[in-house]
């Protein structure tokens, strides 16, 4: 027996002839954090939509707690939270709440418990209409906590949220998540929401939709496979270059490669290894340079790319080279 | 620099159009008053039967339940399949379902009754014994009339139900059958409650299903009483009027803005979970297929029928000229009838006053009671002048616009309430003159509302039957009239050669409703 | 949004003065002619299929402009004649029952016609007071099936005989039926004829607005048994050959077998009385009269005229009552509407 909670295995998922995903494997362990990070279009809440048994796939297979997963939506004992909350409008919050517990001996208790927790307590009787933003998407996380499930899916369930509000919401709803010792598994675009909830990032791109690379942030950030993954994680220059023997040679000039990757490569220069020195004929071209909250932003163009560094001092130049003294680190091509 | 004006104040003109409006909704009630205090009849009035008007009495009441049970049961259902259940093919026939309102409701009856017939097409290939008329038969055919209206209401108010709120529930556990119980009916209980209503009103107001089927209700028999003078046919018209106007205030109050809110055309995307169980599909297909045979197909191939095999007798350029040109004309008024109203509710930012109330009231007033009101009305009156008004059509323009005046109301309203008044300003700043800004700006926001309040009237209008047929000038016919007539001389292709001129007029017109809806998406 | 009320009152304005003009321009281009021709208003209780055509015919040869209100219900237009009182636009009323004629003339709402104009039919055809003439005659008879029914009622009380109970029609709200009626009152006796409406009623007849869908049910076996004149069935079988059902009359003698007539006169408020008499002329014209023969399948009310060869001869079946038998509609109706037939 598997101490998985979710397995997916090579899953394709397709609307008719459409596929929208294809080659998705991935598992969850109990009480994992794991993030969808990817665009949109990619089809990542379709994987989520069939874990919750509301599509069928079309390839592959999935199991849940350690048994395939055929049971109705109903059945699957998973919860799941929606970006639009989709909160029963004429329930009030606390039926809202109750609403998955049906027959439950401790319903009332439990109820009242998340209540409490999730600071709703004076708003119990409300109806969903009257409550902010913030507010009704903490009733749909209690909602869909109150059954106790092992997994719970989140549809991208801070999107349609403030950017404050949005972080703020974040980290407690994974604290209440954790509490519970629930897994789960988010459906996000925003690298920021993946990097802060997750234990493991899941990066999906392209259409139909594959799986890239599946690790923990920092190895992602570190250690990305592909462009898209480097690009997803974090800002980023990607500079061709030859490599030989953890060598390289770009525009930049020389440089020591952490990956053992020969031939032509895309250098993944991050910002915190980039010296900034400016330089009448430098390949970088800044943009734009403003000072916000501690440091000096610079907007850097280059080869069509652009990239935001921070740096202590402002650059006082109109191009810049750049040099790089740790070890970078690069994607064969 | 031009600066934006400031609000105007309800001028002089506005409050006296105002008072206008709410005098000429009074009009057919006044012409019931006087019926009733100054009866006139060839032949004094015998006593009033008061078991026949009880009768008469319940029976609408009856009529207008049963047609409501059925009626919101099948067009709910209809909605359902239509939204939530995608098949091949599925797409076309819902769309089908729906084409059952070109054919007016007395149309639907007069074909049905005789295609039923024990000796009908269809009634001799089913082996009836029994004659297709009477109250059995009036509520098939009414429902038949009403099941596209509830489909229409309910299926707009389940594309924007969010798929994602029944997934929640399914989520937390729900059966299907807890989700349709606890989930989607109550969020859709203002949407079956106005839809309900509707078909309660149009059932209790209908004319024409009843009076070719022979059913004694109120409005049959306030149309039969009209021609003989003395107080019985007021007193229907009382009693019509109490029986109606409670609910159709009742259905402002729980419809909401249903009325004026245009369908939604939101796809409802892929359907997920499992598909219907197979005794689903079975009841789901053949009720589809019932409704399809005798709402749809049977009527269509009996006129088609009938015009082309039965040589027609009558003229046919006649009633259809006169068609287009009284469904342009009352259209038009509609416009004004129902645009002025409009415009003052959008002024006040949407407060709902007694003005609204008061358009959808008139709106509700049966089309017998409006034409009896009103001819009444214009007979009594001493002078010449106004004989010659009703002689002119005048008074049968007014009695359609203030019998459909809700429909211009209705597709005016959200336009004029969602004008963009930082958009008019933006204009004049740019230094657009006054007249440049309605060119350029209000108009061309207003033009597509316009239209569809044009021509929702104007299909009203053409299947209009009883306020035309007693207030059409004489030596006039419209299609309309014409097949009633062709159907009580049983003149078949007559009625057949004009249902098909109708029935084509009507599709025009719905082809360009629905063309344009679909373009302001 | 003070335009909005401008253009409101401008399209009000609009709108009036556009539904003043729209009777002429409805009506005719002549208006805008130089010499306007005269106005003739014709109230017809018979049917536009039926005498439109001659009516044109004689506006065409006369040179008048026709104004024509039909309603089915004869008695209908009488009620608004006399609503509308001696302000009526009516020059000519062309009535389904002379009975109606000879209210409206009771009621002092009918000229008197020249006797040049009744003169010209026989006797059976006038009215005592000249208030209308005759302009022709149908016969009552039975509709029926002769697939369902093998032995059709001989008389008019056989018709409300049990065994057909459920399986007749009838059109209480038909003039014709008014008048046959007010003879059964007058031949019977008020009681005899209230207790054959009884026994009718008790059988439940399936009710009809007009004449013609009976003939028309007959055929699609709504019915087995209709009780109508006798020229619906050859008018609709003219039109639809496929039409199952055959005329009976009653014995020789019987209350069934009578002559129902159709009339025109000229109402008090008649602006063109001049142009009202040449049309009852034309009307009552060989020309005329055969048209009501050909065309409607009627008895002429003019003697020499001949009949269409689908029409039986009336020979001598016809129980024999004085015309003024059937004019007492307000007698009629009165007993109708006791009976809640009506």
């Amino acid at each position: 027996m598997s101490a998985n909670v979710l397995s997916l295995d090579a899953v394709q998922l397709a609307y008719g002839d459409t596929v929208v995903t294809e080659g998705i494997d991935l598992t969850i362990q109990a009480g994992e954090w794991v993030s969808i990070l990817g665009p949109s279009g990619c089809g990542k809440s379709s994987i989520l939509r069939s874990v919750a048994g509301f599509m069928e796939p079309s390839g592959g297979s999935i199991e849940l707690f350690g048994a395939p997963a055929t049971a109705p939506p109903e059945r699957r004992g998973v919860g799941m939270v929606f970006q639009d909350f989709a909160l029963f409008n004429h329930l009030s919050v606390r039926d809202n709440i109750g609403f998955g517990l049906r027959g439950a001996a401790d319903a009332e208790v439990r109820v009242n418990e998340l209540l409490k927790r999730c600071e709703l307590t004076d708003l119990a009787d409300r109806l969903p209409a009257h409550l902010s933003g913030g507010q009704q998407q903490r009733v749909g996380l209690a909602r869909a906590l109150a059954p106790r499930p092992k997994l719970l899916l989140l549809d991208e369930p801070f999107a349609n949220l403030d950017a404050d509000l949005r972080g703020e919401l974040g980290s407690w709803c994974a604290q209440q998540i954790q509490s519970e010792g629930a897994a789960a598994l988010l459906v996000t675009h925003d690298r920021r929401e993946a990097m802060a909830l997750s234990d493991r990032i899941a990066i999906v791109d392209g259409s139909p939709g594959r799986l890239l690379q599946v690790d923990q942030t920092q190895a992602l950030y570190q250690q990305p496979n592909h462009q898209a993954v480097a690009r997803m994680t974090g800002e980023a220059l990607l500079v061709p270059a030859r490599a030989a023997d953890q060598r390289a040679r770009s525009a930049f000039g020389d440089h020591d490669v952490l990956a053992k990757v020969d031939g032509s490569v895309t250098l993944v220069i991050r910002p915190e290894h980039m010296d900034l020195v400016p330089d009448e004929n430098g390949p970088l071209v800044v943009d734009h340079s403003y000072f916000d909250a501690q440091q000096w932003m610079h907007r850097l163009r280059y080869n069509g790319q652009t990239v935001t560094v921070a740096q202590n001092l402002r650059l006082n130049a109109n191009r810049l080279s750049l040099s790089t003294q740790a070890p970078i680190w690069a994607i064969a091509r | 620099m031009k600066t934006p004006s400031p609000a105007l104040p309800l001028s002089l003109a506005a409050k006296l159009g105002l008072l206008g409006t709410a005098a000429l909704v009074g009009l057919p009630i006044l012409g019931l008053g006087l019926a009733w205090a100054y009866p006139v009849g060839l032949i004094d009035a015998p006593p009033i039967h008061t078991d026949r008007l009880v009768e008469a009495t319940s029976n609408t009441v009856l009529l207008a339940l049963l047609v409501t049970v059925f009626a919101v049961v099948l067009g709910s259902f209809f909605a359902w399949i239509q939204v939530r259940w995608i098949f091949p093919g599925s797409s076309l026939l819902t769309r089908l379902t729906v084409l059952p309102l070109v054919l007016p409701s007395f149309l639907l009856a007069a074909t049905l009754r005789e295609g039923l017939a024990p000796l009908g097409s269809l009634g001799e290939l089913l082996g009836r014994q029994e004659r297709f008329d009477g109250f059995g038969a009036t509520v098939f055919v009414l429902v038949l009339s009403c099941t596209p209206y509830v489909q229409l209401v309910v299926s707009a108010a389940l594309k924007r139900l969010p798929r994602h709120t029944e997934e929640a529930a399914q989520s937390l556990g729900a059966s299907p059958i807890r989700i349709v119980r606890e989930i989607v009916l109550p969020a859709l209980r203002p949407a079956l409650g106005f839809a309900a209503l509707l078909v309660l009103v149009y059932a209790a107001a209908d004319f024409g299903a009843v009076a070719v089927m022979d059913t004694q209700v109120l409005t049959y028999e306030l149309y039969q009483f009209a021609g003989r003078g003395g107080v019985q046919a007021p007193l229907i018209g009382g009693l019509l009027i109490v029986a109606i106007s409670p609910l159709v205030i009742l259905g402002r109050r729980l419809g909401g803005d249903y009325g004026s809110s245009e369908l939604s055309y939101v796809r409802s995307g892929h359907m997920a979970g499992r598909r219907p169980a197979l005794w689903v599909k079975i009841i789901g297909t053949a009720l589809l297929g019932i409704y399809l045979i005798f709402g749809l197909v049977l009527p269509l191939m009996l006129i088609t029928r009938w015009g082309l095999l039965i040589p027609a007798q009558g003229p046919l350029i006649g009633p259809l000229v006169t068609t287009a040109v009284v469904g342009v004309t009352a259209g038009l008024a509609t416009l004004v009838l129902g645009g002025f109203p409009a415009a003052l509710v959008a002024k006040s930012k949407g407060k709902r006053g007694a003005l609204e109330t008061l358009t959808f009231v008139a709106s509700g007033v049966p089309g017998v009671m409006i034409g009896f009101g009103l001819l009444q009305l214009a007979l009594r009156v001493p002078q010449g002048s106004l004989r010659s008004f009703v002689e002119g059509g005048a008074i049968l323009l007014l009695g359609l616009a203030l019998r459909f005046a809700s429909h211009s109301y209705a597709a005016l309203k959200p336009a004029l309430l969602t004008q963009n008044q930082q958009s008019v300003e933006a204009a004049r700043l740019l230094g657009a003159s006054r007249w440049r800004v309605w060119h350029r700006v209000r108009g061309p926001h207003l033009a597509p509302a316009l239209a569809s309040g044009f021509l929702l009237s104007f299909v009203a209008v053409v299947k209009e039957l009883p306020i035309t047929l007693m207030l059409i000038p004489a030596g006039h016919t419209t299609l309309a009239t014409r097949i009633f007539d062709a159907h009580e001389d049983a003149h078949l292709g007559d009625l057949g050669v004009a249902a098909l001129s109708l029935l084509g007029m009507v599709l025009v017109a719905q082809a360009l409703l629905w063309r344009w809806s679909r373009h302001e998406r | 949004m003070r335009w909005l009320s401008i253009v409101c009152i401008l399209v009000a304005t609009g709108c009036t003065s556009k539904d003043q003009s729209t009777p002429s321009a409805a009506q005719a281009e002549p208006q805008a002619a130089p010499q306007a021709k005269p106005v003739l208003t014709v109230y017809s209780g018979r049917s536009a299929l039926l005498v439109e055509p001659l009516l044109n015919k004689f506006a065409e040869k006369r040179g008048v402009e026709l104004k024509l209100r039909f309603d089915k219900s004869t008695e209908k237009l009488a009620n608004r004649l006399a609503m509308e009182g001696d302000k009526s636009p009516a020059d000519v009323f062309f009535a389904q029952a002379v009975g109606y004629l000879s209210l409206l003339g009771e009621k002092g709402l009918m000229h008197a016609l020249p006797k040049r104009l009744t003169e010209k039919v026989p006797n059976a055809y006038r009215s005592a007071s000249d208030y209308w003439v005759g302009t022709s005659g149908r016969l009552r008879v039975m509709v029926y099936s002769p697939e369902r029914v093998k032995n059709p009622p001989k008389t008019l009380a056989e018709l409300a005989d049990p065994r057909f109970k459920g399986r007749v029609g009838w059109a209480p709200g038909n003039a014709s039926l008014h008048a046959h009626v007010a003879a059964l009152q007058k031949h019977w006796g008020a009681d005899k004829t209230s207790a054959w409406l009884k026994a009718m009623q008790d059988n439940q007849p399936v009710v009809y607005p007009k004449n013609s869908p009976q003939v028309r049910a007959v055929s699609s076996g709504e019915i087995d048994i209709g009780w109508v004149n006798h020229y619906y069935l050859h008018k609709i079988r003219a039109q639809d050959t496929s039409l199952k059902a055959a005329n009976a009359s009653f014995s020789a003698g019987d209350a069934g077998n009578l002559v129902m007539l159709a009339g025109i006169g000229i109402p008090k408020g008649a602006k063109n009385r001049q142009i009202a008499e040449e049309l009852i002329d034309f009307i009552l014209s060989d020309e005329g009269q055969n048209y009501f023969a050909q065309k409607a399948y009627e008895y002429p009310a003019k003697s020499g005229i001949k009949l269409h060869p689908e029409v039986a001869p009336l020979g001598n079946n016809l129980l024999q009552l004085p015309q003024a038998a059937q004019t007492d509609m307000a007698g009629s109706l009165a007993l109708l509407r006791a009976l809640r037939i009506q």
